[in-house]
């Protein structure tokens, strides 16, 4: 099973951050044939027919999304540049490395939804990613792709880099919102649907409407050749932890299994070591073990990762893998302490419950754990995020992701959480140097 | 229109409707802590949790920021919706520290509801509780921020009705607390209001500090005589002291709301220079003396030295109808003269009109309409003060029967003066003060908090005073001063109590004055046990909760 | 406390008006207008925080608490260079622990601090997208990653 690269196509060829090498590869082609069509309409039924789905671990159809604004279109389309869930990078390498297929994708997006301002959210630490974003904007305009009247065709936009100020929550749609409006990044609830200073909004991945340049160019029919019936394309999968080749590995969707990803792709665990768990989707993914990572990289293919009632989560690609010298608790508590810290605090459930998660794993983790304490991590986790009958104690689904983790991490390693407590340590023997992997090859 | 079914039962409501405001007209109580009626809706507490069946099955929404259609059916009861509330409640409690029995919302603390009813007994949090330092939010309001549960009823009340945003949400996750900028404290008018927002006792008020708890404060139903707009309010006391005032629900007149200066304002009702006892004679010459003399030596002079064109009456805005009825009667019917003037205390910013319609009155007075329409009935036309102080320098007029009854009056150079020409001065009032000082005789009243009567509001709604407390030792209801002032003159007024006078007024002027005699009811009565302010005591009075209201117990 | 706009330099009040126009509420622009403050000034102190609340007609208390939730904007000035290590999970398998010690050892400070001659800050962060080549930290808005002992030392040296 091959690579099948479509976003990381032409990645490697040398200035393609520049206009000038992104047209010699065809690039703004797409965006030609849509302005000559002259129908943002039609963008809209290719993007449909091409079944696209977002990205950044939600996997909704785009045109799901869309349709609402069929008829008014939207004023504002935003784009989550924000990317900053542990383990998933895509987005910052396309953005650094590969900035006008981005924002290609954004102007046909702008097109097909007639939005007249596109805001960029791109997150702080982005810094490079940022520059060269902006460079590529600049080009674009010099270029007449943007403006008034673009090319003549009476469509109309401008791009703007809005840089957030740090946090993971302004990932979430309502919260992002919140953030451009000069408010704290808080979710929102209610039935007003997505607006930006009171218009109608729309939020979108950068990572996904990086896809629309090839659907537009190549059309629908050609982009669901790859990956599945209901996952057409493909989904560039970011590796991390211990193996000896992390980097960014674009498959086709359903195009192979999680073993063979890290195995074929990413080398396999790093020399000297054994794999001990994985976790497939980013942080918010409960984690598996070595005996479950047989399921197809598909979205549909998860439902029931190793058996039993317990619901996985594709999540949005971001595998990392740990091998022998990861104490689970300590992964526990690592993530506890990003979520604690990263809570809006709205909703007790997330601010206080999460705090609370940190401060039992803080004693585990310590020796200093007590036997109810890992059935009350169990039964609060459950209260923050039912696994099987959502409860919506949270806001929003950020707020459940660390529940959902700690389910998955207690159920996969119960017994090492048990080890912690009976024994008043932690089994695992640290390893204190600074390790890097074998091939220090930064994959893009 | 809409049906939905509610805990199985069908209810007719319309479209659009809040359900959980819906929920609670049709006495469904749905717990809540960041729920406000009058302010935007969050949904993030989460208490409001209920179940509503949708296209995909039961789903669980938060009924605060859910809208009737028609067909909802809906669960609040029942296995998931008791375990949702219990947990939230759990967390909201994880870092409260455990101050019920220091802490001056006991006895009336949302939270503490709602734990009573679905909560758990034993929390299991078992690590250190975070710790916060108090602040000083501005206005005599305390911020306890560990109390703090983060639902912000109170920084969008400063943003949405006040419309000042003095206050502000800082910090993330388990740390966020309410705070203000340096320099810019709490500082509108309406800001009391937030500590009766507030559903713990995080906000108090620092004048409090010293104050029975909740639940030994008997609350009377009645109105401010802070201006002109009527607030309805309850009065709490204790042993005939007044200890708080709190805003009752009135969307036509008050909202949700009361402004600070009615809310801290009543103070001088308890003043040390309450008068006790009827004075007569100036300076070196005053000497206490009974009411009989009093009564004898004040209106034998006014009325057998000057006749009707030398003589006045002034009245200012703090007379009931009531009272107002009897004065009209005294001027005109006995003692024969037309000029009966309104001297209305004015603060000069004119009124004060909030977002959602709530208005500071720029008069001060709480019944200026209700003497003049009660005056107009008599055929009386209330004179400006003054046509009556032109006429006392001119010396048309030299003697005055002036009632006060407000809190503290600086009189003006030029009134003083006035007031120091006149032949004969006789003054009704509560705190001996500069002006009681001019007078030839001295007539304690009482404050509107110690008297029945009505006060009709700048909108002409006619409304009850009840008496909150007995009137002060030796003083007399200023409208018992009048009958005896009216016997004097030959009248032959046998008045029991207000609600008499209140069916003759009735009679004379109909419409609006109807059925504001309240029935009948004992003065005093009203509410009963005090419970929070505003929307919290509205929900107590629908039964919802309250100390003692218990049938159901914790699990 | 009154804040004149006479004393923004002119260069920054121009860049506050060119942020304005990008967004049809003033609202839009007060995160980027806090940012360009810090960057100029390095910290944004309590007059800046009055003369924005005046320039966009936003409550000072509004601002002070959209600065305490994000990490990214301060209320105290940092060293000349900030180092951010990122303690993530990926990072943090692959030993940002042990890159935090090394360099509290070096720089002799605890995280969240500041050396004494003002060079150095060094803070925990959450993921920085370095997740492919961990350990990863971000010296002054760059991205360093595949970090080994001997590369911090370089780094540290090119900044001494």
């Amino acid at each position: 099973m091959p690579e099948c690269r479509l976003l990381l196509r032409d990645i490697d060829i040398p200035d393609i951050e520049r206009i000038e090498a992104y047209l010699a590869c065809g690039g703004y082609r797409a965006f030609g044939k849509a302005l000559a069509a002259g129908e943002p309409e039609q963008v809209m039924a290719e993007v449909k027919a091409a079944g696209l789905q977002n990205r950044g671990g939600e996997w909704y159809p785009l045109a799901e999304r869309w349709a609402p604004h069929l008829a008014e279109g939207v004023h504002y389309l935003c784009v989550d540049a924000s990317e900053g869930e542990p383990g998933i990078y895509r987005d910052r390498k396309l953005i650094e490395r590969h900035p006008h297929q981005i924002v290609e994708g954004i102007i046909l997006a702008a097109y097909a939804l007639r939005a007249r301002v596109v805001y960029v959210y791109i997150r702080e630490e982005m810094h490079r990613g940022r520059v060269l974003l902006e460079r590529a904007v600049a080009e674009a305009g010099a270029r007449g792709f943007l403006g008034g009247n673009i090319l003549g065709s009476g469509f109309a936009l401008d791009i703007h880099l809005h840089s957030g100020a740090g946090g993971y929550i302004p990932r979430e749609p309502t919260a992002l919102l919140r953030s451009l409006e000069g408010h704290r990044a808080e979710p929102r609830q209610g039935d007003g649907g997505l607006t930006l200073f009171g218009r109608p909004a729309l939020v979108e991945n950068v990572g996904t409407l990086a896809y629309l340049p090839h659907i537009v160019d190549r059309g629908a029919v050609w982009f669901r050749e790859m990956g599945s019936e209901r996952y057409p394309g493909t989904c560039v999968f970011c590796v991390s932890g211990h193996v000896r080749r992390p980097g960014l590995y674009e498959l086709e969707i359903g195009g192979g299994t999680l073993r063979e990803l890290i195995q074929k792709f990413a080398g396999g665990v790093r020399a000297g070591h054994e794999l001990k768990g994985v976790i497939p989707g980013g942080i918010s993914s409960p984690v598996l073990r070595p005996e479950e990572l047989d399921v197809r990289l598909s979205p549909e293919e998860w439902a029931v990762p190793g058996g039993g009632d317990f619901p996985g989560a594709f999540g949005g690609g971001g595998v990392i893998v740990m091998d022998d010298t990861t104490c689970m608790v300590d992964t526990a508590l690592n993530l506890a302490r990003f979520y604690a810290r990263e809570s809006c605090g709205q909703c007790p459930a997330c601010g206080a419950g999460t705090h609370w998660l940190q401060k039992v794993l803080e004693r585990v983790e310590k020796g200093e754990g007590r036997r109810e304490d890992l059935e009350l991590l169990g039964s609060v986790s459950g209260q923050i995020a039912p696994l099987l009958e959502p409860s919506r104690t949270t806001l929003c689904s950020l707020g459940e992701e660390f529940a959902w983790s700690l389910l998955g991490l207690l159920r996969s390693f119960g017994e090492e959480f048990e080890r912690h407590v009976v024994e008043g340590r932690c089994p695992i023997e640290k390893d204190r140097r600074i390790k890097v992997p074998e091939t220090v090859s930064v994959r893009f | 229109m809409a049906t939905i079914t509610l805990d199985g039962r069908q209810v007719e409501t319309r479209e659009g409707e809040n359900l959980l405001l819906v929920a609670l007209e049709q006495g469904v109580y749905i717990p809540h802590l960041c729920f406000h009626p009058a302010l935007s809706a969050p949904a993030g507490c989460r208490l409001c949790l209920v179940e509503v069946k949708g296209a995909a099955g039961w789903e669980m929404v938060t009924s605060c920021d859910t809208r009737i259609v028609d067909g909802m059916v809906v669960n609040t009861e029942g296995e998931r919706v008791a375990q949702a509330r219990a947990a939230v409640l759990e967390f909201a409690l994880l870092n409260h520290p455990l101050d019920c029995p220091v802490c001056d919302k006991a006895g009336e603390c949302e939270l503490q509801e709602h734990v009573h009813v679905h909560g758990c007994a034993v929390g299991r949090f078992d690590e250190k509780k975070l710790t916060q330092p108090k602040k000083v939010l501005g206005k005599g309001v305390l911020l306890h921020a560990e109390r703090c549960i983060g639902c912000t009823r109170c920084v969008r009340f400063c943003d949405e009705i006040a419309g000042t945003s003095e206050l502000g949400i800082f910090a993330r996750g388990a740390r966020v607390e309410v705070g203000v900028f340096p320099g810019v404290e709490l500082g509108n008018d309406l800001a009391g209001n937030v500590v009766d927002l507030c559903p713990v006792g995080a906000l108090t008020d620092g004048e409090l500090a010293v104050a029975p708890p909740a639940w030994k404060l008997k609350g009377i139903d009645s109105i401010c005589p802070g201006c002109s707009a009527g607030c309805n309010v309850r009065v709490d006391v204790q042993r005939g002291r007044i200890f708080r005032l709190r805003p009752r629900v009135n969307l036509d007149v008050n909202r949700y709301w009361m402004c600070d200066d009615g809310r801290y304002g009543w103070r001088y009702v308890h003043a040390e220079r309450r008068l006790g006892t009827p004075r007569c004679g100036r300076g070196t010459a005053e000497r206490s003396v009974s009411w009989d003399e009093a009564i004898g030596a004040a209106s034998q002079r006014l009325v057998q030295q000057f006749g009707p064109e030398s003589i006045a009456v002034i009245c200012s805005g703090f007379q009931t109808n009531e009272e107002g009825f009897l004065l009209a009667r005294l001027a005109t019917d006995l003692w024969r003269t037309q000029q009966l003037a309104l001297w209305s205390r004015n603060d000069g910013r004119g009124d004060v009109k909030f977002t959602d319609g709530f208005t500071l009155r720029g008069d001060r007075s709480p019944n200026t309409r209700g003497l003049r329409e009660v005056g107009a009935g008599l055929g009386l036309e209330l004179l400006p003060s003054e046509f009556i102080w032109s006429k006392i320098e001119r010396g048309e007029i030299r003697a005055v029967l002036l009632l006060g009854g407000g809190g503290e009056v600086e009189l003006e150079e030029r009134v003083r003066r006035v007031l120091e020409h006149l032949e004969w001065l006789v003054v009704v009032d509560i705190l001996d003060s500069e002006l009681t000082r001019l007078a030839d005789v001295v007539l304690p009243g009482v404050s509107a908090f110690e008297k029945e009567g009505s006060f009709t509001n700048v909108d002409g709604r006619v409304q009850w005073v009840r008496r909150a407390i007995p009137p002060l030792a030796g003083a007399l209801p200023d409208w018992q001063i009048l009958q005896k002032l009216g016997e004097e003159g030959g009248g032959e007024w046998h008045y029991k109590s207000p609600l008499e006078i209140n069916a003759e007024i009735e009679q004379l002027l109909g419409g609006r004055y109807a059925g504001t005699g309240d029935g009948g009811r004992e003065p005093g009565s009203g509410s009963g046990q005090a419970y929070g302010g505003g929307w919290a005591d509205w929900l107590q009075r629908c039964g919802f909760f309250g100390v003692g209201d218990h049938t159901k117990s914790s699990h | 406390m009154n804040s004149s706009s006479a004393e923004m330099p002119a260069a920054l009040r121009e860049g506050c008006e060119r942020l304005l126009v990008r967004y049809s509420h003033p609202e839009g622009a007060l995160l980027p207008i806090l940012q360009l403050i810090q960057r100029e000034w390095g910290e944004v102190a309590e007059e800046s925080i009055l003369y924005v609340a005046d320039l966009l007609g936003v409550a000072p208390a509004r601002i002070s608490g959209v600065m305490s939730f994000y990490p990214g904007l301060r209320r105290q000035s940092v060293g000349a260079h900030l180092i951010s290590v990122c303690r993530s999970l990926p990072c943090c398998l692959m030993g940002s622990g042990e890159v935090i010690d090394y360099l509290r050892e070096k720089l002799g400070i605890g995280v969240g601090e500041t050396t004494e001659d003002g060079r150095f800050t060094l803070v925990e962060v959450e993921c920085l997208g370095g997740c492919g080549a961990a350990p990863a930290m971000m010296v002054d808005g760059e991205l360093h990653e595949s970090l080994t002992c001997a590369r911090i030392d370089q780094l540290l040296e090119r900044l001494s």
